[in-house]
């Protein structure tokens, strides 16, 4: 008894910052969801009204599929290139700790400087991109004006940067043991094979993580399109949502209800349908990759 | 087996939660405060008993309390901008003995309103007259009308649309510092070499100028942009204005499908499918507004919509010279000069936290900010037009790049606010992103109006 409340007490100031900074907020959030609330005025109670609303909101919709977007194609691209990265990083090459740096250091990079150095390779008419397309012969798109082509650019942006997910694919190439490598060598395995019948089931674990991580930072992708948005649209306040809203996000347009239009109550609704979403889609993922990740060991 | 899937599972879950859920709880870290402002307010009441005739210096009538108080004021300005606030905050210090003002310079509209609403924010900020209505609503500001009346405070030389834009269902919430509306800026040289005597007056004189202005690039995207299309914010809603438009009928109704606006869509379209829209869209798009690659200061544009801080950001904060450019009145609609010089206006305003701390210290430093002699420093040091009238003849004033065109058209009637209501920032956003779709040629101006006009009766 008394070793459990010293436990507690040691453990406290995780636990009050828990409770105080992390439950609290999620419950209220989830009260406020069912109130109009400005954060001036008391919260009034007005049922799923914020819910219906957000259903017949053309802009939550439009978000809804423009974060789609990113999620589904960002997820993949992601994937296969942090892999396809992994997998070369993992040769046995002279110089492999140089390139390694290379491949991790956009990571470092505040996503803040990446950022603005990225709008100014896809500037439509003087980036480095572009005169590279055109001295091609290829069509030069407006990358960051063009509503076909903002998600895009968000995706290139975003494959640039995937350094950290590249360190844990390489992690876990080199936790693949040499002795399945080895022994399919002796079998006269091709690379291909060996590549689809060893390496693949040996990281599963980790693509499984990988691709849970991955969906659930497109689904809250924020940062990258807040900071495009503001860097052309900034002339003014609140009619920011990028060319046609193509760059209207779901956690920007959130962001939009609640500091921008006061609508704390129309925010929280939206946080928990996002909650919900990423909860299904997380255990749908779970579920469905039963099969196909092979745990060692187990 | 089971438990140990359903232990990641829940792992998984427990994840998810704590990183969606805490995004509604989130902070800001945007930089959303530039010196412009493209939309006003106007209210339908139209007199208050605000305006006084007697001029009485500010904080004299307050009894006198032992020591001084401190006032918390944060503004949205920064670096040089803020040290030119942070001189008339000491100037006001040492020219009383109640209050001292502490100044914190915080350019993020976001971070300000989520300090007040935490009851820890400023006694006294600045803001922009397109919010008035909305804060307004929500109770987050003061209204000041008691204190003008007990300070016998005269707003009589106030220019009227400026002063209206700070005012919501007939109460003064927020005082004008400066008043903003857009005039066209043109290049001379550009005109000269295209034979164009005088700047265009009338829609149909700007369309025929633009084109014979705009320079065409071998692969078709634009050298020099001939149209006023960029920045498109400052087009959309001044150039309704200008064509003779008006966002709210007197009683208060939305009317984004109006005349100004179908007008000025069509306009702009005709010009974009000469050109191309996918041209127009990449030039816009690879422009930088007001920095030394800004397209009309790079000799990029023949045409631009600006306000006043324009001439002085080009001229001192930039130091650019030799741009030789005119300035007229926005273009008005064809055969109707009884509505020459329209536009739309707002203004910089100042307003004092419903939950503020020290109200009267506030309200001090305010009157004392928007006296004379105090708001004529503001403006010449920041390059503006003050929103009293009556100090126009300042010779300091005069020294302000553009001051007297722009001194000039201040007065015109038919500069328009934008209309106070509070879904303002909702109701702007829903006009700018119609006008958008019509004019990339994604919707017929009609039906894009057509469905603001939808969406506008739900707006809550």
């Amino acid at each position: 008894m008394r070793n459990t409340l010293k436990g507690l007490l040691f453990a406290s100031p995780w636990l009050i910052g828990f409770l105080g900074l992390t439950l609290y907020p999620i419950v209220m959030s989830f009260y406020y969801g069912f109130t109009s609330f400005n954060a001036f005025q008391p919260p009034k109670f007005v049922g799923l009204d914020n819910y219906t609303e957000l259903f017949h909101d053309d802009l939550f919709w439009k978000s809804m599929r423009n974060t789609l977007f990113i999620t589904l194609l960002g997820t993949p691209l992601n994937l296969a290139f942090a892999l396809l990265a992994a997998l070369l990083l993992n040769l046995k090459v002279r110089g492999m700790a140089a390139y390694r740096t290379l491949f991790y250091m956009p990571t470092i990079v505040p996503i803040a400087a990446s950022t603005l150095l990225w709008i100014w390779i896809l500037n439509g008419q003087y980036g480095l991109l572009n005169t590279l397309l055109s001295k091609l012969g290829l069509y030069a798109p407006s990358w960051l004006g063009d509503p076909v082509y903002t998600k895009p650019s968000l995706l290139i942006m975003g494959v640039w940067a995937v350094g950290n997910v590249i360190v844990i694919f390489l992690a876990a190439l080199q936790d693949v043991s040499a002795a399945l490598y080895e022994a399919a060598e002796i079998d006269g395995a091709s690379t291909l094979r060996k590549f689809f019948h060893i390496t693949l089931p040996g990281i599963s674990p980790i693509i499984l993580f990988q691709l849970i991580m991955q969906l659930i930072n497109g689904f809250q992708y924020f940062s990258q399109a807040y900071l495009v948005i503001g860097s052309s649209g900034g002339l003014n306040g609140a009619q920011i949502g990028g060319p046609e809203n193509s760059l209207l996000l779901y956690a920007v347009y959130l962001y939009h209800n609640a500091f921008y239009y006061l609508k704390m109550g129309k925010a929280s609704a939206m946080a928990w349908l996002m909650f919900i979403c990423v909860g299904v889609v997380t255990w749908a993922v779970f579920k469905g990759a039963k099969k196909l990740v092979t745990y060692g060991g187990e | 087996m089971v438990t140990s899937s359903w232990k990641k599972a829940s792992i998984g879950i427990m994840i998810t939660a704590l990183t969606s859920v805490a995004l509604a709880g989130c902070g800001s870290n945007g930089s959303n405060t530039s010196s412009s402002n493209n939309s006003g307010t106007k209210n339908a009441a139209d007199t208050t008993n605000s305006s006084s005739s007697t001029n009485t210096s500010s904080s004299s009538t307050n009894e006198t309390k032992k020591g001084r108080s401190d006032v918390n004021f944060w503004y949205l300005w920064g670096g040089t901008e803020g040290e030119n606030m942070e001189k008339l905050i000491a100037e006001f210090n040492s020219s009383q003995d109640l209050y001292t003002v502490k100044g914190l310079s915080v350019p993020d509209m976001q971070k300000v309103i989520v300090a007040l609403s935490s009851g820890n924010g400023p006694d006294i900020t600045d803001n922009f007259s397109s919010n008035t209505a909305s804060y307004a609503e929500k109770g987050i500001l003061e209204p000041l009308d008691d204190y003008i009346a007990k300070d016998n405070y005269d707003l009589s030389d106030f220019v009227q649309g400026a002063l209206k834009s700070g005012q919501y269902n007939g109460k003064q919430y927020a005082l004008p510092i400066n008043v903003n509306f857009y005039m066209m800026f043109y290049n001379k040289k550009m005109f000269a070499d295209a034979g164009i005597a005088n700047p265009p007056t009338t829609a149909s004189e700007l369309l025929d100028d633009a084109i014979k202005l705009t320079k065409v690039n071998d692969d078709k995207t634009l050298q020099v942009m001939g149209f006023p299309d960029f920045p498109l914010v400052y087009y959309v809603n001044p150039m309704s204005f200008a064509l003779g438009g008006d966002f709210a009928t007197t009683d208060g109704k939305l009317t984004p499908n109006n005349p100004g606006t179908l007008a000025a869509i069509n306009l702009m379209k005709q010009y974009r499918d000469k050109f191309g829209v996918d041209n127009i869209t990449k030039f816009n798009s690879s422009a930088k507004y007001l920095d030394a690659t800004d397209p009309f200061i790079s000799g990029h544009q023949a045409i631009r919509f600006d306000g006043p801080w324009f001439g002085n950001t080009v001229k001192n904060a930039l130091k650019i010279e030799g741009l030789d450019y005119g300035i007229a009145p926005l273009p008005g609609p064809d055969g109707q000069p009884n509505l020459a010089g329209g536009g739309e206006v707002s203004a910089s305003t100042f307003f004092i936290a419903k939950n503020a701390k020290n109200k009267d210290g506030a309200w001090a430093f305010m009157s004392w900010l928007m006296s004379k002699e105090a708001m004529t420093k503001f403006n010449t040091m920041f390059g503006n037009l003050p929103a009293r009238t009556s100090v126009y003849n300042d010779p300091g004033l005069q020294n302000i790049p553009d001051f007297k065109v722009f001194a000039d058209a201040a007065t015109n009637a038919n500069l328009k606010s934008f209309p106070a209501v509070s879904v303002q920032t909702e109701y702007a956003k829903l006009i700018s992103d119609q006008f958008e779709l019509a004019v990339n040629g994604k919707e017929t101006a009609e039906q894009a109006l057509k469905e603001a006009d939808e969406k506008a009766g739900s707006l809550k």
